[in-house]
Order: structure tokens, then sequence, then C-alpha cells
């Protein structure tokens, strides 16, 4: 049965998104700028149109390469290529300033490959752990587990819970525009026939993260300076495996903070620098070009995926940005994660987990060697990137409906999201909020007929949300800290 | 910083009166329809209350330890950009509703490289090309 996925890869079609997803991964990694959660929110107005196997791996080879691709621009450039690279700017661009570029990208990519594989296996475990306790759950296990998910994204995404939970909030009312789903009702309609429908999440992707994102980039009109020679990989590779222990350690951490909802490949890559800095001896080259530096982060965010597809697959539960637009991803090609998904689809799962571990394997060996031939991307101006991508954007937009409403929905979030990006609130809850609104609400309705007000004192529901309690609390303090040393 | 300041409260204010305005609505409503937006709605509220609050206290303490060396930033040169970012975009959908898809798309890549972008003309046509090309065969498709 586990060999079964590799059988659906050998498929042209499979094989075609494959190398698509890669390309695309590829890209928006090396921009500075851009990230897979851009690259996956610019492509799920089109995932419907491939058969779910082949939408699977263009999906999650860009998930998983962008984050690898990003290394290199962070050590040539001193940008980070994506969110979940910054740890590796600390010791890569040093490195890169001494003539060693070719090491630290060996080293960066070596450990992006370990660390992805090591998620993949850490999902295959957990899958069959799971799998009989997902069954045993009933609607109000899941709406628990939904509180769960939205209250931990929504407390650990920025510096102010309150404003967190103000936008999960906001998300799950903004869902709740339109046609109720018992009665038939119109709820916060105003009497426009267009909001009688749900607004679709691919237009709150596309506004809320893609646009904000290419607006930003227009508005700081990112300059990329001189690039380096890419010489001595195979040095910073025989590196990574001289330091195996460092190695597997932060793929484990990367795996264990992916599964936890809120925290992502960021926290991560903290969390697993962090360790580098107390676990290593000598630490006094730490922050001047250290390969170790490079090492745990490195291998931390690409665990992070693997760790991350758990609660998603298992529960469908999202844990944060990237997650959540996986799951409409998988919503949209006809995927239901979840129970449905551990009891009809084991094939689909075990064809995710090789994706995850082939998509490291090959995107990082195509890295490795033509790295200074792919850096030359993170050269392209600017004002050549910004129309390119509006356009495609606007293209999403309208191509579904081919409705201009739909356009200025996507306007109306990108100036939301702007606006909350500039004012420092979290934008993760207010999407999560949006996609687990419906799920939470059909939840929530058949607990209260079925148990009234007694869903609340069944035994795992509790358990759960004490959990969410007792993390909500460790989770914030511990990501204060991490953002005190960053800062 | 004052701005900044007057932007965020007015965002909260919005938020507090948009649960209030959906609360009242959900008055009409059936007990089913209002069962779980009612919830969400009244935790949003109190939430933003709170945050309101707290923002408002912070800024206060932050008031009274101001360090008087502190150093003013000029942002109008930023607020400029982001402002002509967003009349870029804007216009760009208004020219989608008024002459199409393609033919906006294709105009607004040349602008913005020409006239924002300052990229010379081969550059900006061979680029603009490219993009009619791709939409054209797209759309054909």
């Amino acid at each position: 049965m586990f060999l079964s996925g590799i059988t659906n890869m050998i498929t042209p079609m499979y094989l075609l998104m494959f190398i698509i997803g890669s390309i695309v991964g590829i890209l928006f990694g090396i921009l500075p700028g851009l990230d897979a959660v851009t690259a996956l929110a610019l492509l799920l107005p089109f995932v419907y149109m491939f058969e779910p196997e082949a939408a699977l791996s263009l999906i999650l080879a860009l998930s998983a390469i962008a984050c690898t691709a990003g290394s290199i621009t962070c050590i040539l450039v001193g940008a980070p290529g994506t969110s979940s690279n910054t740890a590796t700017i600390v010791d890569g661009f040093p490195m890169a300033k001494q003539g060693l570029a070719g090491k630290a990208i060996g080293a960066a990519v070596t450990s992006s490959i370990v660390g992805g594989v090591v998620g993949a296996i850490v999902l295959s475990l957990t899958i069959p752990i799971f799998r009989p306790l997902v069954l045993m759950f009933g609607s109000a296990e899941f709406l628990a587990m939904a509180i769960l998910g939205i209250s931990l994204v929504a407390v650990l995404s920025g510096e102010s819970p309150l404003k967190g939970i103000v936008a999960a909030g906001l998300g799950i009312m903004l869902s709740q525009m339109g046609t109720d789903p018992v009665l038939g009702l119109h709820r916060w309609t105003f009497g426009i026939p267009y909001l009688q429908q749900k607004i679709s999440i691919v237009l709150v992707a596309l506004g809320l993260f893609a646009l904000v994102e290419v607006l930003d980039l227009a508005v700081h009109e990112t300059k990329i300076s001189k690039r380096q020679s890419t010489e001595g990989k195979a040095e910073g590779v025989k590196e990574t495996f001289k330091n195996w222990k460092l190695l597997l350690l932060s793929a484990i951490i990367g795996s264990f903070v992916g599964f936890m909802p809120g925290l992502g490949a960021v926290v991560a890559c903290w969390i697993a620098y962090a360790l580098a800095l107390i676990v290593c001896e000598p630490k006094d080259q730490f922050g001047k070009g250290d390969i170790r530096g490079i090492i745990a982060p490195e291998a931390a965010n690409n665990a992070c995926l693997g760790g991350s597809l758990i609660p998603t697959i298992s529960f469908g539960i999202p844990g944060g940005t990237l997650m959540a637009l996986l799951l409409s991803a998988f919503w949209t090609i006809g995927l239901r994660p979840g129970p449905e998904m551990l009891k009809n689809n084991l094939n689909l799962i075990h064809l995710i987990i090789w994706t995850v571990a082939l998509s490291n394997i090959v995107g990082g060996l195509v890295l490795l060697k033509w790295a200074d031939k792919i850096a030359k991307i993170a050269m392209i101006r600017v004002e050549i990137l910004v129309p390119i991508i509006t356009i495609t954007i606007c293209l999403g937009a309208l191509i579904t409906n081919l409705n201009m409403w739909d356009l200025w929905i996507v306007l109306g979030f990108c100036t939301l999201g702007w606006i909350m990006k500039w004012l420092d609130w979290p934008r993760p809850p207010l999407l999560l909020g949006f996609i687990l609104g419906p799920l939470t609400e059909r939840f929530y309705f058949i607990s209260t007929m079925v148990f009234g007000g007694k869903w609340i004192t069944r035994p795992i529901v509790i358990t759960i949300l004490s959990i969410a309690v007792i993390l909500s609390i460790i989770g914030y303090k511990t990501t204060r800290k991490i953002r005190g040393v960053v800062e | 910083m004052r701005y900044k300041l007057k932007v965020e409260i007015t965002l909260h204010l919005i938020i507090i009166i948009v649960c209030s305005m959906g609360l009242l609505t959900m008055k009409t409503w059936p007990y089913e329809a209002r069962l779980f937006p009612g919830a969400v709605t009244g935790v949003t509220l109190i939430s933003a209350l709170l945050s309101l609050f707290v923002y408002y206290k912070k800024q206060k303490d932050n008031d009274d330890e101001t360090i008087k060396t502190q150093i003013q930033q000029s942002r109008s040169d930023k607020n400029m950009r982001v402002l002509i970012s967003f009349a870029w975009l804007f216009v760009y959908a208004l020219s989608i509703w008024l002459i199409g898809y393609i033919n906006a798309s294709v105009l607004y890549a040349f602008l913005y490289m020409k006239v924002k972008g300052k990229l010379n003309w081969i550059v900006s046509t061979m680029v603009t090309i490219g993009i009619f090309v791709i939409l054209k065969g797209l759309f054909s498709y």
C-alpha cells in the first residue's frame, strides 16, 4: 500500500506538474519578497483544471522547493528569499562575504534535503498513529480541534494575541456572509445578489497575501546587489554530514514545530538556530560565518512542511497560511483531508509523502548543480516582475466567473491586508478563520443539536481545549522570547 | 507615529461598529441561523474592545516614557510610493472593466515598465509583446 504512492507518480501528467511546481517553487523562493504562500495563492484558481494526483505534485513540489531556493538568496544577496530562511542570513551572508558562498550553499541545500526527507518520514510514521484516533472523533471533538487550530494560530501569529483573535473572528464572520447552510437564509448580503454566494477562498488568498506582497515589492523597490561565485559546494556537503547530530536534531525539531498550529517554518528556523547556539562548541564564530548556523535552520524549515501536513491531513485543520492554502487547494481538486481521506484515500496520502520527499531531493540536487545560474533570477528587475505577477493575480481572480465583482473583492482584501500589515495585525488568522468558518459552524451546529451545551463536557473535548489553553500560553511566551532575540 | 495611532484606533472602531451592527442585524434571524455567527461576533467584539483598551494603555505608557532624543523619520516618500502603487493597481482594474482584460494588461505592463520603472524601449516592448502572446494564446486555447 505504501509503495502504491510510487506507481501514482509514474504518469506523464504527474511528472510534468512536478517539474512545473519545482520551477515555480524555485522562482518564487529565489525572489526576495515572494514565497510559497504567494505562489500557491497565485496557482489556486488554476489547480482545479488538473487531476488530483497531478495537482498534488504541483502544489507540494513548489511548497517544498521554495524554502530551499530561498536559502540561496539569503547567502548570495543577504536578503531572505522566503520568510522561513531569515535565520540563514546570520551566518550565510558573512560566509559569502568571505568568499565561501559555494560552501554555504552546499551546506544549506544538503541540510534542506535531509530536513525535508526527515519531515516526510515523520509524516509517514505518524499517520498510522493518528488514523484510529481520528476515526474515533465525533463532531464535538472536531469542533474542539478547529478551536485549537484557530486559537493557536491567532495567539501565536503576531505580537498581540488579541489582534490575532479579532482577525480570526473577522475571518469567520466573512465566511458566514451569504446563504445559511441550514435554513437557506441570506446572512449579511445587504440585498446584493453577488454576496448571496459565498466569497471564494481564492479571492481572499489572492488579495490578502499575493497582491499585498507584490505591492510591498513595488513600494520598497527591492534592489539586488552583485552576485558572488558559488565554487566549493562539495565542501559544504561534506561539512553538513560531519555535523549529522545537529542536522538530525534540527530536522526533528522542525517537524515538531511544524505540527504545532500557529508556529510555522519562521519559528522553526530560529528555534533550530538557538539550539545550535546552545549545543555547539565553539560558539565564537556564530554570526560571523559558522556553517552550523546554516545547517540547523535549513534542516528545520524544510522538515516543517512534513510536520505541518500531519494536522492538515489527519484532522483537516491547517496550522498556518501555507497549510490553509494547501487545504483550499485540496478542496478545489475534490479531496477532503480529515477522516474521509484517512479512510478512503490512503493511496493519496502515500503519494503526498513520496512527493514531499522526492521534491526535496530532486529540487535540492537541481539547486546544487545550477545554483550559479539560478541565482541570476534574483537579479530580475522589480519593475518587470510587478506587472507580470499583478496581471497573473488579476487573471486568477477573473478566470472562474469572469465577473468584475471578483476583482473588486480581491482589491478590497488587498487594501485590508495592506492596512493589517502596516499596523502589525496578523493576516494568517483571518485566512484560517475564513477557511475553517463553515466547517466549524457545521460541527458547532451538530454538536449543539445532539449534545446541547454538554458537548463541552465530553472528555476528549475537555482535553483538547485544555491543550489549546496551555499551548497558547506557553507558545506565546516562547515566541515573545524568540522575537526578542531576533530583534 | 501619531498618524499610525489614529489609523490603528480607527480600525479598532470600525471593527467594533461592524460587530455591533452585525449583532443588531442578527436579531431578526431564526435561532439556527444566528447560533454560530452570534457566538463568533460576540467574541470578536469583546476582543476588539479589549485590544483597543490594551493598545490605548500601551500608547499612554509610551508617551510618558518618550525619549527626547528619539529620531523622527520622514515617511512622506514611502507614503507617496504606497499611494502611487495603489493608484496603478486601481487604474489597472478600472481599465480591465472599461477596455477588457487583455488590452488593459498589455497597456498596464508597458506603461508600468516605461513610466514607473523607467526601463528602456526595447525591454519594455519585448516583455509587453511576450505578455500579449501568452495571454492571447491562453484565451484562444
